[in-house]
């Protein structure tokens, strides 16, 4: 089963460009969306293994969103993409739980090593919470 | 003032001479109205005796020899002329009988010779009807112990029998014989005059018709002959002028007043001038028998009282002289002391007056401010110091010039004018502020033009007090500048992020479809092409970023070339527009640095940024970067062929705030800024420049030193 991922941008055409990439490069599979409101429920409703989101959107930036994602799902990465990076908005990124942060224009290979890193980052995290609850079972 | 005192003296001497000659005439009349009042009473005495006599004698009981009657009479007689100097009473009987009568009584006595010759004088028919008494001349000096010598004189009077009383009802006509009087004359004159005192010391004498004296204090001349008993007594004496008075004068029963030598006065012995004052006594109503009585004193009852006026009267002047003397001398004191005091004062004044004339000329000249004036047109009347140092001038050379003429431009010039000619009509203060030009660069002045009024109140100059403002003006146009890069950066970056985002997507597109075409086809090197446009572009939107916001870089390795690079793309453009050859030598060798990259770009360009204003008609920009000879050193030497450095201005272009640029173009704070930037990073920046008089191959190069990362 492929791992799903959520990109959100408000420039459809970056939209089409990553989930070309992704369609392309990999067998992972991509929805998309240029409202990051719908982007919120989308995955409050569960089953992204990552997201992929613009710094600068109307109605709900990036960082914002990001926060919005940790209030319901601790575990799911969040790669934060922006024209307009400066250390403080990448500081902020990584502060807020972001798991990295990609300034365009980018090399798709650059994206791509990311996601990855990423989704291995996320399985990790997921069989160490098993491996953990595992353990507390053999323990209680 | 010796003459003054000479006639101050003479005119003393001759007014004391007056008073003396004065004095001695009044004391002299007051001598002869004593004199003349002595002989009246003396006079009038005599009279009394001759009424008395003529009574008697016009006694019938006398006439006619009444014997116990004449007695009588006689005894009546003589108690009341007793005490007039009469002695005795007697009546010589024609028929040779005597009765006297005196302070014994009466008796008769047998009639002597001497009265025999009285009676012969008598019978005499041609006296008869005189009924006068006839002075006697006889005059016979007695001796008495008492009052020491008198002269006793005879009233004689014929006696007739002319009366007529009951007994003898018809007058007989017959000579009954004759009656005198013996009289003490020197009692009689004594009794009036021996209380004459003419001042203290003067006394009175009397001379009989003879020229003896009748009277006299000192008593043994009484009855001696005046011309001779005064030789007698002083040989040594000349008398003569006493005695021409006497015979002269008193003799003839003249009065008056006169002085003449004598040699005593009262017991004083010695020779002295006397005044003498002098009046007949007449004996008989025709004036034949004449005594005379002199009041005399000496000359020095006069020339006491002379003296002490004389006296008074010096010392009056001399005190008068004193007084004048010191009184000037006194002036003259004050006055030169007064003299001295202004003297002292107005050089004190002159002193205090210099001391705030140098205080104030101190504080103008020593003001760092501008301190001028100028006339109603706008001349220079005085400049101080800091005036003719910033127009780097000699104030002398500025006096005289117009103050538009400094001003850089017509609309400066044309201000200040205007202002001077307000301050002028208003009296008021006004400040402006202009630019000026000195030494060909433009100069910033805020001045306080103040109308200054002369001695009258009328307006003369008006004061300008100049501040450079030019760093202030300066810092304003930076922070203008500052605030113009930082929106201009500002908008970059949001110009920066909208143009990455479509870069981003071509870039993306590209990649994508360079992988599905063929390498040797056409569409690959159209793709290509859009490829590496996009990536121009995304190099150049890079650079903008990066160079707006250097201040957020952290110390780090930093790749000098990349960082010149950086710079180079960006000034690219404005050196190909002037005509500007770029020739880098950047090793790839070079060791890295460490530091703030954008601060060091910031460096470097300001450096090539300057070199190309210094190409304004083209030239070679030579860039070169290499491991300094020491191997713990970066070398960044960057040269252009522009016109150099000024000599004047080669100490002062790291100075902040220095530039040669126009205003707007340059800040003074680029060389300012990267000397600090080097500094911190502990590198040194050098330069060397030589101008277009100085050598063909003009132009500057700055070397630049910083330290590797090895360090």
């Amino acid at each position: 089963m492929p791992e799903k991922l959520l990109i959100v941008d408000d420039e459809p055409d970056m939209l089409k460009l990553l989930s070309m990439i992704i369609k392309e490069k990999t067998s992972y599979e991509a929805s998309i969306t240029n409202n990051p409101l719908e982007a919120l429920e989308l995955v409050k409703n569960g089953g992204f293994d990552l997201v992929i989101a613009d710094l600068k959107m109307p109605g709900l930036d990036g960082i914002e969103l990001l926060d919005a994602i940790r209030q319901t799902d601790k575990d799911i990465p969040v790669i934060i993409i922006t024209a307009f990076g400066t250390v403080e908005s990448a500081i902020e990124t990584m502060g807020k739980g972001g798991f990295d942060f990609i300034t365009k224009p980018f090399k798709k290979e650059q994206i791509l090593f990311t996601i990855d890193k990423a989704l291995k980052w996320a399985e990790l995290q997921k069989e160490n919470r098993m491996l953990k609850e595992q353990l507390k079972k053999v323990e209680g | 003032m010796l003459l003054l005192f000479g006639v101050i003296l003479l005119l003393g001497w001759l007014y004391s001479q007056k008073v003396k000659e004065i004095v001695t005439r009044d004391f002299n009349e007051q001598q002869l109205v004593l004199a003349r009042h002595a002989a009246q009473q003396v006079e009038s005495s005599l009279n009394m005796l001759k009424r008395e006599l003529q009574l008697l004698g016009n006694s019938p009981s006398v006439q006619y020899m009444e014997t116990a009657f004449m007695a009588r009479r006689m005894g009546i007689t003589f108690s009341s002329v007793k005490d007039e100097g009469v002695e005795e009473i007697r009546f010589i009987e024609s028929n040779k009988k005597t009765h006297v009568v005196n302070s014994s009584g009466y008796h008769t006595i047998y009639t002597s010779s001497k009265d025999l010759s009285y009676l012969e004088w008598a019978r005499n028919k041609k006296i008869r009807n005189n009924i006068v008494i006839k002075d006697i001349s006889l005059i016979t000096p007695l001796v008495k112990k008492d009052t020491g010598a008198s002269l006793v004189m005879k009233m004689v009077l014929p006696i007739w029998q002319v009366s007529v009383d009951e007994s003898h009802p018809l007058a007989t006509n017959n000579f009954s014989g004759v009656l005198i009087f013996t009289v003490d004359a020197t009692s009689l004159v004594k009794v009036i005059t021996k209380d004459i005192r003419s001042g203290k010391t003067g006394y009175a004498w009397v001379i009989d018709n003879k020229g003896n004296f009748l009277y006299h204090p000192e008593s043994e001349f009484i009855g001696k002959n005046a011309f001779e008993v005064r030789k007698e007594k002083k040989p040594t004496i000349s008398f003569a002028k006493i005695n021409e008075i006497q015979k002269e004068q008193m003799l003839k029963g003249k009065g008056g007043t006169s002085f003449y030598t004598s040699g005593w006065h009262r017991g004083v012995e010695g020779e002295m001038k006397k005044l003498i004052a002098y009046a007949p006594i007449t004996l008989d109503s025709k004036g034949a028998d004449i005594w005379s009585v002199a009041v005399v004193a000496p000359i020095s009852e006069v020339e006491g009282a002379i003296y002490s006026i004389h006296v008074r009267q010096l010392s009056f002047q001399v005190i008068v002289i004193f007084v004048i003397l010191f009184g000037g001398i006194l002036n003259i004191a004050l006055v030169l002391s007064w003299s001295n005091s202004l003297k002292d004062e107005v050089r004190k004044k002159t002193m205090d007056l210099e001391k705030s004339e140098h205080r104030y000329k101190s504080l103008v000249e020593n003001a760092e401010d501008i301190i001028f004036t100028v006339d109603h047109n706008g001349n220079i009347m005085t400049i101080n110091h800091s005036g003719s140092t910033f127009f780097n001038h000699e104030a002398y050379k500025l006096t005289g010039v117009n103050i538009g003429e400094l001003c850089l431009n017509e609309d400066s010039a044309a201000l200040q004018l205007k202002t001077i000619d307000e301050v002028f009509a208003s009296g008021k203060s006004k400040q402006i502020t202009y630019s000026v030009e000195v030494d060909g660069n433009p100069r910033w002045l805020s001045t306080n033009f103040t109308l200054l009024l002369d001695e009258h109140g009328n307006p003369s100059n008006v004061l300008g007090i100049s501040r450079d403002i030019s760093d202030r003006k300066k810092i304003e146009e930076q922070s203008y500048y500052t605030e113009k890069l930082a929106s201009v950066g500002t908008l970059a970056a949001g110009v920066a992020h909208e143009i990455n985002n479509p870069l981003a997507i071509i870039l993306g597109f590209t990649d994508l479809q360079l992988e599905k075409t063929q390498p040797d086809s056409e569409l690959y090197e159209i793709l290509k092409t859009i490829e590496k446009q996009g990536t121009n572009a995304k190099r150049v939107v890079e650079n903008l970023l990066s160079f707006t916001r250097f201040s957020e870089q952290k110390e780090e390795n930093v790749d000098i070339n990349q960082n010149i690079n950086s710079v180079l793309s960006v000034v690219g453009n404005t050196a190909s527009l002037h005509k500007i050859t770029i020739n880098k030598k950047l090793p790839d060798s070079l060791p890295q640095v460490k530091g703030h990259a954008g601060e060091l770009q910031q460096v470097f360009f300001n450096i090539i940024n300057n070199a190309i204003s210094a190409m304004k008609t083209g030239g070679t920009l030579s860039v070169i970067t290499k491991p300094a000879d020491n191997g713990d050193e970066v070398e960044v030497v960057i040269s252009d062929t522009g016109y150099g450095i000024d000599r004047q201005h080669r100490a002062k272009i790291f100075d902040p705030l220095f530039t040669t640029k126009k205003v707007g173009e340059g800040t003074g704070l680029g060389l300012f800024v990267s000397y600090g930037i080097i500094t911190k990073h502990g590198g040194t920046i050098t330069f060397e420049t030589s101008t277009e008089e100085e050598s063909t191959e003009h132009g500057t190069t700055f070397t630049i030193t910083l330290p590797t990362t090895k360090q």
